[in-house]
This record gives structure tokens, C-alpha cells and sequence, in this order.
């Protein structure tokens, strides 16, 4: 087995012995919830030696025991400082600390927007596959999120924001939230997720389904912002229907490990999926970016672009499998993935993937790794600007040409304050 | 009358290939001089050495901008003192907005000079009226530096990259390159708008054409990494008839 046994790391055993005190206060059905349990321990938490994660190691989980988070803990910020974290003009915010609900700090929920804790959602294996154990491990222990239903036809207009906060040292926190747009339906949603006090290490660990009707259209931000000894996994699960369009946007400006996964399926022809995402790193950040997607059926598009910018002794990974079906012609595909090393021990890790098995397609990809452009800093230099407000001009538009692909303001807003403050923070 | 520019027995390498042997040139203030010569005589090399470009090295004479040795000056340094280099070919930037850009390298000149910087309101007023001048949509202030211009509007917008930020001492390199005749003559009207006694210009060019729109006080045939021919505006005229070759002598005295 390529995996380690559950019983040797501590973060995994503490969740085991963890499980039988806790499931009763859990929402949902405990069978379920027990064979999640099961699922896990037998795969165990995924080694370097799995290929799915041979650049990013979760040795933190062993070194550090990671126990689920008790749900209340002190120290809540004001409402004012949500909406900062947030930073989403406009939104509706539903607030989560450590993982449970916290309605004073939230919007009255619209309608068609449930809690799972109040909604008894059943645990399935969605999105479980090889060295995927750690949304096993979620399923066992998810406390809350939400769940939307978008009914038929209808286009919500304010974003959701969804914050994440976590806190108190060796807390694990698992969320899972579950997305529903019926046919023509429109949605925006933003998952913020926060650390509480930055001293202390958590570990999140955040799973979102979606599944997006025909003609349908869903933006899903996510936003991993946690402080410098957090780590954070996360995992998307997207299905689209006939001509349903999701647009992603995955932001790493925290953590000092952070891993955010994308896996999408077309359920149906036409569809379009344009994942976006970005990992600003310093320091000794690991960020990673993981995405799969699988086309199934004929006349579905793929656009992906993934940046990164690495200083200090930053590692970013990127790993991009497109697969397309036999019968999935008319396939358009098209990845990208550019990493600027801002640093001589900055790494990048870039590993692109095509499994093209259909005739008649248009799939590319290419990946790159380098420094900012000599001959841009010098045009910029020539103008006046100083070597130090040349590069971070020329950071702001690296990140900016990115940004400026989303439609949806709002989202594009919440973004460009994290990658600013990012921008700001930096060292000359 | 003052010297802008004193280039004095310059010479110059770029990756270690000596491309200027010897080059004497002065440019004084309220002038504009041009320079000829065919290709691979060095007129983009000297463009970028005036400019301070990296891996472009002076090995022995001096350049004198205003009587300070730009040797100590960095490119940026130089830019803020007021040399402006209007690029050949100008480089594409993409996520950053033209205004943004134009606004930062303004600034950057009127805060080394002492001067109240430009706010957005100004900013704006100043960039709209010579836009119109230079026959170039207000859009071209929020697209990004030069990402899907054409060729023309590529030159155009150094230009009026140069209008704003308002240099005494403006490098065109090749600035009629990829012209069309209509584009050239609305270029050259912006740059003959920002003749006065204290701006100086140094027109590269490799046609006589550009000459008869922007016409230079003095013209200098750069040949083989040294001025072999200096003259008045009639010089240009006499290399459309004869060509470079066999240039050698110095007409200077004509």
C-alpha cells in the first residue's frame, strides 16, 4: 500500500478515537458518518509516494496532532471585521467558526440557502478516489456549511459569502457545502476561509459539491487566507449540465500548507468550465493547486489558467489532468499554468496532463517558470519608475490580467483585496 | 547657448561586442538632431546607452546629460532627470492599465523635480486633450500598456507617453517604423507640438522620410559605430540620392 496506515499518524488516530464521543452531536445520519470512518482508515492519509501527491507531503499531520475542533470557542470577532475578512461588496455572509454556524454574525439566509447541520445531509463518497482519503475524513466529520438550492430559472444577484474561521492550536476543522442550480439557475459564491488568531495551527479541511443544471451558471471562489501555521485542504466536486458554465477562481495567499483540489465532471454536452487560480507564496509556503477534469461528453470547453508568484523559500505545485472520453469529440481544452520565482529558492512544480482518447479536439497546454520579463522592467525603468515600483507594477498585472478574467465584480473585488494586501506586504 | 547632451569619444559594448568606436556628438538645448545610418551601424545601441539599458557598457569616453556624467545614473535615475526614450519597439504589459503606468512614471519625474504631483482629476484632463491631439481614443488609457495595439498606436502612445511626461531631453528610436504615411504625419505633428528652446531631441531614424515631417537642425550619419558625417537638414536629401556607401568624410563644416 502506498499510503500510511491511519493508525500511525496521530492527527488520524486522534480522529478515530475522537469519532465516538463526537458523532452524536454531528448532523446526519451516523451510519454513514461510520462508514466514512471506515473508508478513511483503509486508505490511509495519502504518502508523497501516491503520484496525486508526490509534491506535497502532509508530514505536518504527523508531526502536530490535529484533533476536531471543539465548536465554540472565545474570542469572536465584530461584524465589521466579517465583512473586512470577506471582502465582498454587497454580499450575503454566512459565518462558520470552526466549523458551526454562527448566526449572530451572519445575514438572515435567503431562501433556497439551508444549514447542513439543520438539512441531515447524508455523507456519499463524492468525489473520493485514490489519495483522495482526506474527503473521506471530512465526510466522517463535516459539522456545517451550506446548502443551496437555486430553483429553476432562478439568478440570484447578491454574491454568498461564505467565511470560514478557524482557531485555537491543533484544531481540525471540516466543512462541507452543497450547491444546487437548477436549469438556467445563476449563482455567485465566495469561501473565505480565515484564521481566528494567527498564532495558532489549524487544519482545515473544506469540501464543496456542486452540481450545475443545464444552461446553469456558477461562480465558486475560493479564498485560503489562513494565518502562517495553518494548513488547508480543500476539494471541489463539480458536475455541469447540458450548457451549464462554471467559472472557479482558487486564491493561496495563506498557510503554510495549503492544497486546493478541483475535480470536474460534464454530466452532459456543452458545457463549459473555466478554472482559475492563483498562489501568491513567501516565506516557506507550500501552496498547491490540483485539478481534474473529465470530459465525458462531446462539445465541452475547458479553459484553465493557473499563476503563481514564489518568494522567499516558497514551493508552488501545479498539476493539471484533462482527460477526454473516446466519444468526446468536439472537445476544447486549453491549459495554462505560469509561475514567476521571485526568489533563487522559490520552487515551482508544474505538472500538466492531457489524456486525450477522442479524435477531432482542441486541447493544448503548457506550463512556464521564470522571473519577471527584463525587457518589461526596463520600459518601466526608462519611464522613471525605480526598480522596486517596476516590479511590483509589473506583480499588480501579473495578477491583474488574471483577476480581469472574471465577470462577476464582486468576486473580482474580494480577490484583488487579498492580492493587494499580498502585493503590499512584500519585501523589497 | 547650453549643452543637453556631450557624447564625447564614446564607446560601447553590448554583451561584449564593441559596437560604438568612438562617438562625438553635441546636442545643444532647443535642438533637435538626427541620426541616420544603416542598419547595424549602432543607432539603437546608442538610443539604449543614453537610456542606461542593462548589458549595454560604456568601456571608455562620456556622456554628459546637462554637464552630469550619466555614467552614475541608473535608467530610472536618468528618466526622472528627464531623458525619455521612445522605443522601437514598445513592450507589452499586459494586467496593467496605461493610465495606471503613465500616471506612476509622471509622478515619478515631478516628485524628483520638486513639483506637486499630478492628481487623478488633472491626470485625466491633461491625458484626454492630448490624446485628442494625437488622434488616439480615450480607451487607450485603460487598456493595458500596449497589449493588442497595432503597430501605429504602439508609436503613437510613446508619443504621448513623452507629451505627458514632458522630457528635456527625448531619444526617438525608429519612431516612423511601421508607419503608415497618415499615422507619421499625425505622429510628427505631436512631436513637432513639443518643440521648444528648452527640449532637446534625438530623431534615429533610417529613412530620410521621417525628416521631412519632424525637420532636425543638425543630421549625423552613424556608420560602423562612429558619427562619419554631420550636417545640415540638406544632408538627409543627399542620402536618399546616394545611399550610405562611401560615407566617410566629415561635412560638418558645409
Amino acid at each position: 500500500m502506498m499510503t500510511t496506515p491511519a493508525t500511525d499518524n496521530p492527527t488520524a488516530r486522534a480522529h478515530a478515537e475522537a469519532f465516538a464521543g463526537l458523532v452524536s452531536s454531528l448532523p446526519g445520519d451516523a451510519t454513514a458518518r461510520q462508514d466514512a470512518l471506515t473508508r478513511f482508515k483503509a486508505a490511509g492519509l495519502p504518502t508523497r509516494r501516491v503520484e496525486e501527491w508526490k509534491f506535497t507531503g502532509l508530514d505536518a499531520l504527523s508531526r502536530k496532532v490535529f484533533a476536531p475542533a471543539a465548536p465554540a470557542i472565545t474570542g469572536s470577532p465584530s461584524r465589521a471585521q466579517i465583512e473586512a475578512i470577506a471582502g465582498v461588496p454587497g454580499a450575503i455572509h454566512a459565518v462558520f467558526i470552526n466549523g458551526s454556524f454562527d448566526a449572530s454574525l451572519s445575514d438572515a439566509l435567503p431562501a433556497g440557502v439551508a444549514l447542513l447541520s439543520g438539512a441531515s445531509v447524508t455523507p456519499t463518497a463524492t468525489g473520493e478516489g485514490r489519495g483522495q482519503s482526506l474527503i473521506a475524513l471530512n465526510a466522517a466529520f463535516m459539522r456545517d456549511g451550506v446548502v443551496i438550492d437555486v430553483a429553476d430559472g432562478a439568478r440570484i444577484e447578491q454574491p454568498l459569502a461564505l467565511v470560514f474561521l478557524a482557531g485555537g492550536d491543533g484544531a481540525a476543522v471540516h466543512t462541507r457545502n452543497v450547491v444546487r442550480l437548477g436549469s438556467g439557475a445563476a449563482l455567485q459564491v465566495v469561501e473565505i476561509h480565515a484564521s481566528l488568531n494567527a498564532a495558532g495551527a489549524t487544519f482545515s479541511n473544506a469540501v464543496t459539491e456542486a452540481v450545475i443544471g443545464a444552461g446553469a451558471r456558477l461562480t465558486h471562489a475560493r479564498i485560503a487566507a489562513e494565518g502562517k501555521s495553518a494548513l488547508h485542504h480543500s476539494h471541489a466536486a463539480v458536475s455541469i449540465g447540458e450548457g451549464g458554465e462554471y467559472v472557479s477562481f482558487a486564491l493561496s495567499v495563506g498557510g503554510e500548507l495549503t492544497r486546493q483540489e478541483s475535480d470536474v465532471r460534464f454530466a452532459a454536452p456543452g458545457g463549459t468550465a473555466r478554472l482559475y487560480g492563483a498562489y501568491l507564496g513567501r516565506g516557506r509556503q507550500h501552496m498547491d493547486h490540483t485539478t481534474r477534469v473529465r470530459h465525458d461528453h462531446p462539445g465541452c470547453a475547458t479553459e484553465e489558467l493557473f499563476k503563481g508568484a514564489l518568494d522567499g523559500e516558497a514551493h508552488g505545485v501545479f498539476q493539471g489532468l484533462i482527460h477526454v472520453a473516446p466519444h468526446a469529440i468536439k472537445t476544447d481544452a486549453r491549459q495554462r499554468n505560469v509561475n514567476l520565482l521571485l526568489s533563487d529558492r522559490a520552487v515551482a512544480d508544474a505538472k500538466p496532463e492531457l489524456e486525450i482518447l477522442a479524435d477531432d479536439v482542441k486541447c493544448s497546454h503548457g506550463a512556464t517558470v521564470g522571473d519577471l520579463d527584463a525587457d518589461e522592467i526596463f520600459y518601466l525603468r526608462a519611464r522613471g519608475l525605480s526598480p522596486d515600483a517596476a516590479r511590483r507594477l509589473l506583480l499588480t498585472g501579473y495578477v491583474e490580467d488574471l483577476i480581469g478574467r472574471l465577470d462577476d465584480a464582486a468576486i473580482a473585488a474580494a480577490i484583488k483585496a487579498r492580492t493587494d494586501a499580498w502585493l503590499g506586504e512584500e519585501q523589497p | 547657448m547650453t549643452n543637453i547632451l556631450e557624447i564625447r569619444n564614446l564607446h560601447a559594448t553590448v554583451h561584449g561586442k564593441e559596437i560604438l568606436k568612438g562617438v562625438d556628438l553635441v546636442l545643444p538645448a532647443g535642438e533637435i538632431h538626427a541620426i541616420m545610418g544603416p542598419n547595424g551601424s549602432g543607432k539603437s545601441t546608442l538610443s539604449y546607452v543614453l537610456a542606461g539599458r542593462d548589458g549595454y557598457e560604456v568601456t571608455a569616453g562620456e556622456i554628459l546629460y546637462k554637464g552630469q556624467d550619466l555614467a552614475v545614473m541608473e535608467a530610472d535615475e536618468r528618466a526622472r532627470a528627464g531623458i525619455f526614450l521612445a522605443f522601437q519597439y514598445p513592450v507589452e504589459i499586459p494586467g496593467v492599465a496605461n493610465s495606471v503606468f503613465l500616471k506612476a512614471a509622471v509622478n515619478a519625474g515631478r516628485k524628483a523635480r520638486g513639483e506637486p504631483e499630478l492628481d487623478a482629476m488633472d491626470f485625466l484632463k491633461k491625458s484626454k486633450a492630448l490624446l485628442k491631439t494625437l488622434d488616439m481614443d480615450e480607451k487607450f488609457l485603460n487598456r493595458p500598456v500596449n497589449v493588442g495595439f497595432s503597430g501605429g498606436e504602439k508609436k503613437r502612445n510613446e508619443i504621448f507617453h513623452m507629451a505627458m511626461i514632458e522630457p528635456s531631453l527625448a531619444i526617438l528610436d525608429e519612431t516612423d517604423s511601421g508607419l503608415d504615411i497618415d499615422a507619421l504625419k499625425v505622429v510628427s505633428a505631436g512631436v513637432n507640438a513639443l518643440r521648444n528652446e528648452n527640449r532637446s531631441m534625438l530623431v534615429i531614424t533610417h529613412y530620410q522620410r521621417l525628416l521631412e515631417h519632424i525637420v532636425p537642425d543638425r543630421i549625423h550619419v552613424l556608420a560602423g559605430g562612429r558619427i562619419v558625417s554631420s550636417g545640415g537638414k540638406e544632408l538627409a536629401l543627399e542620402l536618399e540620392q546616394n545611399g550610405y556607401a562611401g560615407l566617410t568624410g566629415d561635412k560638418s563644416a558645409a
